[in-house]
């Protein structure tokens, strides 16, 4: 049995097994060494999802340098591999055309980076925070609590709003008032709301914006501006606030008009 | 009136006491290493009450909770006051034009916060007055600011001595060759460090804001310790924010001169 070893190893393709055995174990190692200095040094530098992408391509460069050393010295014919690669390559391409498709979408959400891990974007009718952005989709958690898997080819597609980007937003109020009430008392006392309100931002200044006649009353707009994280208790508390100033001030807001229907007449044949 | 308010503050078992601050009113009861803050704030900003560690019987009838649990029975928690987490906005009642090679000086008292310490330890702060929110600059390049409750004189013996409210010397230069047509400026709290003379009253670094061009924001430099106003002064609290850290504004060190 020792000497099956011995002879085995002495042989040429013995020899070559041990050192392609060599050349994986220190091409191993290389990505273990290089990917965590990688780590260690450009944490910090880099934003998480290019240091990802630049560990994967760490990884991927030496095991492709790995294998063709490694053909090399079983004595493959590179050329002869590379036409053969080729040729599956056409193959797979054909197979798998919106996997392509992600990773090069992938790629240039990368590039581009209009949000970022940890951003809440809007993507079509879904809102989420961003979990992470691979090379093929990006992962969502919904305000719910769902976890959604977005292809990065939808996501190149399609608008995408990102609600994280800056740090203040707009909260727009569409109200609809009586013909019969006055546009300055009304004016006053949103402006006076907006002023009491801690939420409310001072500037950019709230604005009161008149949109014209409607059937039964008059539509117009109150924008005000607070911090993002905040923008939810001003829904709230600026709602709250302008119903009790309203009921103050006795301004009613107006009521939908609704029209009776005429009864169904039945149809009878005669 | 005190002439240091803040420090180590240190509570028998179960004694309740009680500061009012300005608009700002709180209490403190230690129970061994727990000690339970409660506090309230008036609407008003220009509430004048300045009572310190009056012993009373009942909690506040109103008012948020905080709770803090020292490493022993016997650590003292400390009350310090704490300069602006955001830039303040100046707003000039009317606007002030400033003729070419002009200076104007201001004194400008802000609201602060005070900070509760363990030690070195931040354990939690909380505003004098609920300063009201606002947005400094245009929308890509702008920063979040406190909006109200400043007030501004150009001499120092009109502002009303408030020991809550720190003073900051303000120089508007304009070295342009137009007029400067001054609006609103912003204060870079938590830029500035907090001084105390020796009569207690608190005071800020200086602020240069320096105009070269009336196309361009005004340039903000601190000033520590030169003012001759402040040579006399104690350091209360370190700047929050290293200046290098922080856009737009230029450091100008009293050693760099």
């Amino acid at each position: 049995m020792i000497d099956f070893i011995q002879n085995f190893f002495a042989s040429a393709h013995g020899e070559g097994l041990l050192r392609s055995v060599v050349i994986i174990l220190i091409g191993w190692l290389l990505i273990r060494s290089i990917s965590s200095a990688v780590r260690s040094t450009l944490t910090k530098k880099m934003s998480a999802q290019a240091l990802f992408l630049l560990l994967r391509l760490v990884k991927y460069g030496i095991t492709i340098i790995v294998f063709i050393t490694i053909m090399r010295l079983m004595g493959f014919k590179l050329t002869a591999f590379l036409g053969a690669a080729g040729i599956l390559t056409v193959a797979i391409g054909f197979a798998s055309q919106t996997s392509a498709s992600n990773l090069i979408s992938g790629l240039f959400l990368i590039a581009e980076r209009p949000f970022q891990i940890g951003d809440m974007i809007k993507v079509g009718e879904l809102v989420g925070e961003v979990l992470s952005i691979d090379l093929l989709s990006i992962k969502l958690r919904t305000p719910d609590n769902l976890f959604v898997r977005v292809p990065n080819e939808s996501i190149i597609k399609s608008n995408v709003t990102n609600l994280s980007r800056f740090p203040i937003r707009r909260f727009d109020l569409k109200m609809r008032l009586e013909f019969t009430e006055d546009l300055d008392k009304i004016k006053k006392c949103l402006l006076a709301v907006a002023a009491n309100n801690p939420i409310c931002l001072a500037e950019p200044q709230p604005i009161f914006i008149v949109s014209g006649f409607a059937d039964h009353g008059v539509d117009f707009q109150f924008s005000v501006w607070a911090q993002r994280e905040r923008l939810s208790d001003l829904r709230f508390s600026l709602v709250r606030d302008i119903l009790h100033a309203f009921a103050l001030e006795n301004i009613t807001i107006a009521k939908p008009l609704l029209k009776p229907e005429a009864p169904a007449v039945a149809k009878v044949d005669v | 009136m005190a002439k240091q308010w803040w420090g180590d503050v240190t509570l028998e078992e179960d004694q309740l006491a009680r500061w009012d601050i300005g608009p700002l009113v709180f209490s403190l009861r230690r129970h061994g290493s727990e000690w339970r803050l409660q506090h309230y704030r008036d609407k008003d900003p220009e509430t004048d009450r300045f009572s310190l560690a009056q012993p009373i019987d009942r909690q506040l009838a109103k008012g948020d909770s905080l709770r803090f649990h020292l490493h022993d029975d016997n650590a003292a928690l400390r009350i310090q006051p704490l300069l602006g987490d955001r830039p303040f906005i100046i707003n000039t009642e009317i606007p002030l034009r400033v003729a070419p090679s002009g200076n104007i000086n201001f004194y400008i008292t802000t609201i602060m916060r005070l900070g509760f310490f363990n030690g070195t330890v931040l354990l939690a702060e909380i505003p004098i007055f609920d300063n009201r929110d606002s947005w400094f600059g245009d929308f890509l390049s702008g920063e979040l600011c406190y909006a109200s409750a400043t007030l501004a004189r150009t001499k120092l013996g009109t502002i009303p001595t408030r020991n809550y409210r720190p003073v900051t010397p303000v120089v508007v230069q304009n070295l342009s060759s137009a007029v400067l047509k001054l609006e609103k400026f912003k204060l870079p709290m938590p830029n500035l460090q907090l001084h105390s003379d020796k009569s207690g009253r608190l005071f800020t670094d200086s602020v240069y804001l320096e105009c070269k061009n009336i196309d361009r924001e005004l340039e903000i430099k601190v000033n520590r310790n030169s003012d001759e106003l402040l040579s006399s002064a104690g350091v209360v609290a370190p700047p929050r924010q290293l200046v290098k850290e922080s856009y737009g504004i230029r450091w100008q060190d009293s050693k760099q001169k």
